[in-house]
């Protein structure tokens, strides 16, 4: 009886310590994982505050008038122009178009005096 | 058996004896000190734009040990980071086991570095202080140093609060040294809180948009612009020339740091007859109409004859300040005596430092009355033998632009901390009154009049009212003489003249081939009153699009 008391005292103080020693190898473990995981953590912040600090040094109107200037032939006036004379809105003979006759539908007219062609001018253009 | 009892023995004496030595020594390899570095505040703008962030940074140092192939590796380097090669070489053949070869390169560099997968080369993150808008208010904000210890501007003003306090730990590592986040910091850091100034980045960008055209135009020597708000005495914009960029100035020299609206005293010349004006109607000694004889344009004064740039008969009060006079504005003065020019000079905030928290500033000069020659009177009401500084005449303009009530100037609204909370706030301040309502709401009819029909006219818009005083002041030479080559031009004024908002202070030195303020600084004060009062008038949402 008391061999077997002790056998099975041994054996629990055995499991016990293995399980303390599993444990702290775990423990060990998640350190690394938690300290993997936080180094990304880090890396992406400092990505982020680059990243911001690009970002404000692009709106800053200095940058944005500095980068207009640089590409100052894109806004470079016309040397000549040409005046575009527009017709009066409406006018659906200019627009190519057949507007509906006072017959038409409410629906119809509105939808063409709204949306279509016939509300847009059309350019013509002038020497 | 003898054996097996010196191993006892030898037990024995590590468990007893050297334990401790032990002990400490197993720390030693385990664990070690960490100080934690606290982040540096941020500076942002009223509308909490950043003008200063801290962004990582990666140095570069190698381990000459673990590099086999030293050329191959000075000639990586000098290729990716533009290093002299033979300065890498020198380097890595040093016999030690840490050199640094680059500090603070950025994200993409390190990126390069790091994909050449070379042996012995390794980084270490490090802060540092980056300005995103690099040349705007470069003065004002100043810089921080590779410590990030405040080295000039506010930067340096405010380092107590910007940097922070260190906090330190115990790292864990394992035989590999590969660290182990088991262990609590113990002394976590205590991040630095951020500034928020009064300064607002687009009226900054219009400010030194202009200045920078005036700089260059009139191949100046130097030039500052001051935006101030005339309600509050919040400097909304402060421009200076020459200038430099925040995020490399070492590159500039020691001039270009300079923040001359504080650090420099000149000679206002007629800008001062604003201090005349005051004085002769807030006494009640004179009034608007009264006319004043200006000895067609030559005057003596002591044994000094004094001179006006056209000659005038009569002229009226009024006419006397809108066309600059010299004589009119001295006969003015002799009319009311020394101690009461120094009395509104005193009260308009010359001669004192207007305390506007920024580094450096300096009290201008103004001698008292019982001090002055019998040319002073002759001299000081038309603003020489005075020294002044443009945030002196910001803060001056403004009061008049103001009903009469001088507002301190000052540029930092707030102190916050990393959650926002405000730790301090700085309110706007009133100092006194330096006269009456009608005696500033007359001066507002003058100064509009310089406008439209004075010397000023280069100032004029079409689309608001402005109200201001040109001043054209000779510089002394070495000898202590004015000089006929080397002139002051400045411009100081207020809008919309109806219902003023800002004051604006324009000032050129050593403006070529033209010189006049009317010429050289009023086309400027217009370019910026009418931007800045645009952009004041759109509604908050336009102004600010997006704020992260």
């Amino acid at each position: 009886m008391r061999t077997s008391k002790c056998i099975a005292l041994t054996v629990l103080g055995t499991v016990l310590c293995l399980l303390h020693v599993f444990l702290q190898t775990e423990i060990v473990k998640f350190g690394y994982e938690i300290n993997s995981a936080s180094q990304i953590l880090d890396t992406q912040k400092d990505k982020q505050t680059s990243l911001q600090f690009v970002l404000s040094s692009m709106q800053s109107p200095l940058n944005i008038d500095k980068s207009l200037s640089s590409d100052k032939d894109v806004y470079q006036l016309p040397d000549s122009f040409k005046l575009v004379k527009l017709s009066p809105a409406g006018s659906s003979v200019d627009s190519g178009m057949t507007a509906p006759d006072r017959a038409a539908p409410v629906l119809r007219r509105f939808a063409f005096s709204t949306f279509f062609t016939g509300r847009q001018a059309e350019a013509r253009t002038i020497k | 058996m003898g054996l097996l009892f010196l191993f006892l023995g030898r037990l024995v004496f590590i468990q007893f004896f050297s334990s401790d030595f032990l002990v400490n020594l197993a720390k030693k390899q385990h664990s070690y000190y960490l100080e934690i570095q606290p982040k540096r505040g941020a500076i942002f703008d009223r509308n909490m734009r950043p003008l200063a962030v801290n962004v990582v940074t990666f140095s570069l140092y190698a381990v000459p040990p673990q590099i086999k192939d030293k050329d191959m590796v000075a000639s990586e380097l000098s290729r990716i980071l533009d290093l002299d090669a033979d300065f890498v070489i020198e380097r890595l053949s040093r016999k030690k086991q840490f050199v640094w070869l680059s500090r603070k390169l950025d994200w993409d560099l390190m990126q390069k570095v790091k994909a050449l997968d070379l042996d012995g080369l390794f980084f270490i993150k490090e802060s540092r202080r980056s300005y995103p808008d690099s040349t705007l208010a470069s003065q004002l904000i100043g810089f921080a140093g590779l410590d990030n210890i405040g080295l000039e501007g506010l930067e340096m003003e405010y380092d107590s609060y910007l940097k922070g306090k260190s906090g330190w730990t115990i790292v864990l590592r394992d035989a590999k040294k590969r660290e182990l986040a088991l262990s609590d910091i113990l002394q976590p850091p205590v991040n630095g809180f951020s500034l928020v100034l009064t300064i607002d980045q687009m009226v900054q960008y219009i400010a030194e948009r202009e200045i920078e055209k005036i700089f260059d135009k009139y191949k100046a020597k130097g030039a500052v612009i001051v935006v101030m708000d005339v309600k509050t005495g919040e400097v909304l914009g402060l421009a200076n020339r020459p200038t430099f960029d925040l995020n490399d100035p070492s590159r500039y020299p020691d001039d270009a740091r300079r923040n001359r609206a504080v650090t420099d005293y000149f000679e206002p010349g007629s800008v001062f007859k604003i201090v005349t004006a005051a004085a002769a109607l807030d006494e009640g000694r004179f009034s608007v109409d009264d006319e004043i004889f200006c000895e067609n344009g030559e005057y003596k004064v002591a044994n000094h004859i004094l001179h006006d740039v056209h000659p005038y008969g009569k002229l009226s009060f009024k006419g006397v300040i809108v066309n600059s006079s010299n004589i009119g504005t001295t006969k003015i003065a002799q009319e009311l005596g020394a101690k009461s020019i120094y009395y509104y000079a005193r009260l308009f905030g010359f001669g004192s430092s207007t305390s506007s928290g920024m580094p450096g500033e300096v009290t201008g000069v103004l001698k008292p009355p019982d001090v002055w020659s019998k040319t002073s009177i002759g001299a000081v009401p038309i603003g020489q033998e005075v020294c002044v500084t443009a945030i002196q005449l910001a803060a001056a303009i403004s009061s008049i632009a103001n009903n009469g009530v001088y507002m301190k100037p000052f540029v930092v609204r707030s102190i916050v901390d990393n959650k926002g909370e405000v730790i301090k706030s700085f309110n706007p301040e009133l100092k006194r009154r330096v006269m009456s309502d009608e005696t500033a709401a007359k001066l507002t009819d003058i100064l509009e009049s310089v406008v439209t029909e004075g010397t000023g006219k280069m100032g004029a818009s079409k689309i608001f009212r402005f109200a201001g005083k040109t001043g054209t002041a000779q510089k002394i030479d070495a000898d202590g003489r004015y000089s006929h080559s080397k002139f002051m031009a400045s411009f100081i004024g207020f809008a919309p003249a109806e219902s003023p908002e800002i004051a604006i202070v324009v000032m050129v030195d050593e403006p070529r081939p033209y010189y006049y303020g009317g010429v050289v600084c009023a086309p400027a004060f217009k370019a910026v009153a009418e931007d800045v009062l645009k952009y004041m008038h759109l509604s908050e949402k336009e102004k600010i699009s997006e704020v992260n």
